[in-house]
């Protein structure tokens, strides 16, 4: 009977779409449960720090200076994330694969076990503590603003708080944050995509002041040297660390290189080299 | 991803969504959005979600409705200036048309930001400032489906019934009263369907503004994220409203153009 029929593939689309959305409203998938090819000895000592040669895959977003960036008329990262991660490895016998990943995408993929782990100048909060694991913190930052340079206004932190300014900053980052609570929320904030978006805006004054970790400020001063300048008046102490997937094994190899490097004196090199005048690779090199 | 919708003039692949009798995906698709609501109603994370994401809404709607309003003058005028018969205006609309059509959406939102606004203050003494993201995301959007408008109206204007325009003139209205009583509102009616699919376009190319940081919902659907890692949610939330909106858009868009329809005539 037709009527019949229309009543059955009516119940079979009730069904269809309650299966579909019964796995569409299922938890987010576990974390790949891939045991990472660095498997390694349960012993403490120094013997377990070594990876064999193992690969990690490093997500980087070649867009934040003076952490990763590429180069014009080259294909290969550059930074500092990228000279640690390779002495990390010379350290711990592994093979760092640098990934590039968008953010603040890169936290997921890494919470997901699509990368080993992240370098990106990540500060550690709790709330990521909630899907990723950290290294430990390899170095601390001071959230600062960026302005223009001809800029009178603005000579402590303070005037750029109180009154009307506006202040870009990047999508996802604690520096968005700490802009949304000094400046009692988010209408006064701009967040976009990268911060070399922040930093033109800024430049071509749209917006008063980039908030920004004082280590990548520096990077986009010394680069555009005749456009911003820093207004050294500290807002917030930010810890940075590696992440990795909850369940990774290699974060003791990693905390014991990190040790090494700043035992080593090696940390405070790879600090001459970015976070000074030394850094001469300007903004309008950089490819991507 | 846009250019799709815009190579011809007939809605041969349509952004405007056809209903034509009992349709089994349309319940479907109702079916994932009542199952969408009832997650934002029930869900803790859902719903904190669509609290952070919906105030970007009205801004989407600003944006495509402005934008749509400025571009369709400007289209006409493009389109008009492609059928003229002075080589020079004819050049610069085509080359308009045919460099806009060159360049992703989101390119040309770049160089309308980033470029051509800084230009724009410098000729005008102004500071870059005083032109806001939204504007320039809103002139950007508009100057883009112009060019696709343009192309619409030419269509829609050649394919009016010579007969009719003679008779016109025949009648002894003026050339720019035959336009105005004959011509346009013929072309405006066969120029409907595209310019429907035009519009639900524009809608759904709002969400490429979100790059220059104006918030629009696929903006607030990012800034939410970034911070709550509720990514599942958050797109799966945006995704919802901006099918929705299309086909909201969609049936509005096909019941106007049966009430314009001339009764008897083949569409």
């Amino acid at each position: 009977m037709i009527k019949n029929r229309n009543i059955l593939r009516a119940a079979a689309v009730v069904a269809a779409t309650g299966l579909l959305a019964a796995a569409c409203g299922s938890d987010d998938d576990a974390a790949e449960e891939e045991a990472p090819a660095e498997d390694d000895a349960p012993a403490d000592d120094e013997a377990a720090f070594d990876l064999e040669g193992a690969t990690v895959t490093v997500g980087v977003e070649n867009a934040y200076l003076p952490f990763n960036y590429v180069p014009v008329g080259g294909t290969e990262g550059e930074g500092w994330d990228y000279d640690a991660w390779r002495e990390i490895c010379n350290i711990i016998n592994c093979e760092a694969e640098f990934v590039v990943a968008g953010w603040p995408d890169v936290i997921d993929q890494v919470a997901q076990g699509e990368l080993d782990t992240a370098a990106d100048g990540i500060s550690i909060t709790d709330e990521r503590k909630e899907i990723v694991a950290y290294s430990q913190a390899y170095m601390t930052v001071d959230q600062k603003f960026i302005v223009a340079l001809d800029d009178e206004r603005f000579t402590t932190a303070d005037d750029i708080i109180s009154g009307d300014a506006l202040v870009g900053t990047q999508v996802g980052t604690t520096n968005f944050e700490l802009a949304v609570e000094l400046l009692g929320g988010d209408s006064r904030v701009s967040a976009f995509d990268q911060f070399g978006l922040a930093v033109q805006a800024l430049i071509n004054g749209d917006v008063d002041a980039v908030i920004i970790d004082d280590a990548a400020g520096q990077g986009y001063v010394g680069e555009n040297a005749d456009a911003v300048k820093l207004v050294d008046d500290p807002l917030q102490a930010d810890p940075l660390g590696f992440i990795f997937p909850l369940d990774s094994e290699i974060i003791p190899a990693v905390d014991y290189a990190i040790d090494q490097m700043r035992d080593g004196g090696f940390l405070d090199e790879l600090g001459e080299k970015y976070f000074t005048d030394a850094f001469t690779v300007t903004y309008d090199d950089i490819e991507g | 991803m846009t250019s799709t919708t815009h190579d011809t003039v007939a809605p041969a692949t349509s952004s405007v969504t056809r209903v034509r009798g009992f349709e089994w995906w349309l319940v479907i698709m109702l079916g994932v959005i009542a199952w969408m609501a009832f997650q934002v109603v029930s869900n803790e994370a859902y719903s904190e979600a669509w609290e952070n994401i919906i105030p970007g809404l009205r801004l989407t709607l600003y944006l495509t409705i402005g934008s749509f309003l400025v571009a369709m003058p400007l289209g006409l005028v493009i389109g008009l200036g492609r059928l003229s018969r002075n080589r020079v205006i004819n050049t610069i609309a085509q080359l308009y048309i045919e460099f806009i059509r060159g360049l992703p959406m989101i390119v040309w939102i770049f160089l309308v930001a980033f470029v051509f606004t800084r230009d724009l203050a410098d000729m005008l003494g102004i500071k870059t400032r005083d032109i806001s993201m939204t504007l320039r995301g809103g002139a950007a959007l508009s100057m883009f489906y112009a060019a696709f408008i343009a192309e619409v109206f030419r269509a829609g204007i050649q394919s009016v019934d010579k007969g009719t325009i003679e008779a016109g003139r025949a009648v002894g209205l003026g050339r720019f009263q035959v336009f105005r009583f004959v011509t346009f509102p013929q072309a405006l009616r066969n120029a409907l369907p595209a310019l429907g699919n035009d519009f639900i376009a524009l809608m759904k190319d709002t969400s490429l503004v979100s790059i220059l940081a104006v918030g629009e919902i696929t903006y607030q659907a990012r800034i939410y994220l970034g911070s709550s890692f509720r990514i599942r949610e958050s797109y799966f939330i945006l995704a919802v409203i901006y099918v929705t909106l299309t086909l909201v858009l969609s049936l509005l868009l096909q019941w106007w153009e049966k009430r314009l329809a001339i009764p008897g005539r083949r569409e």
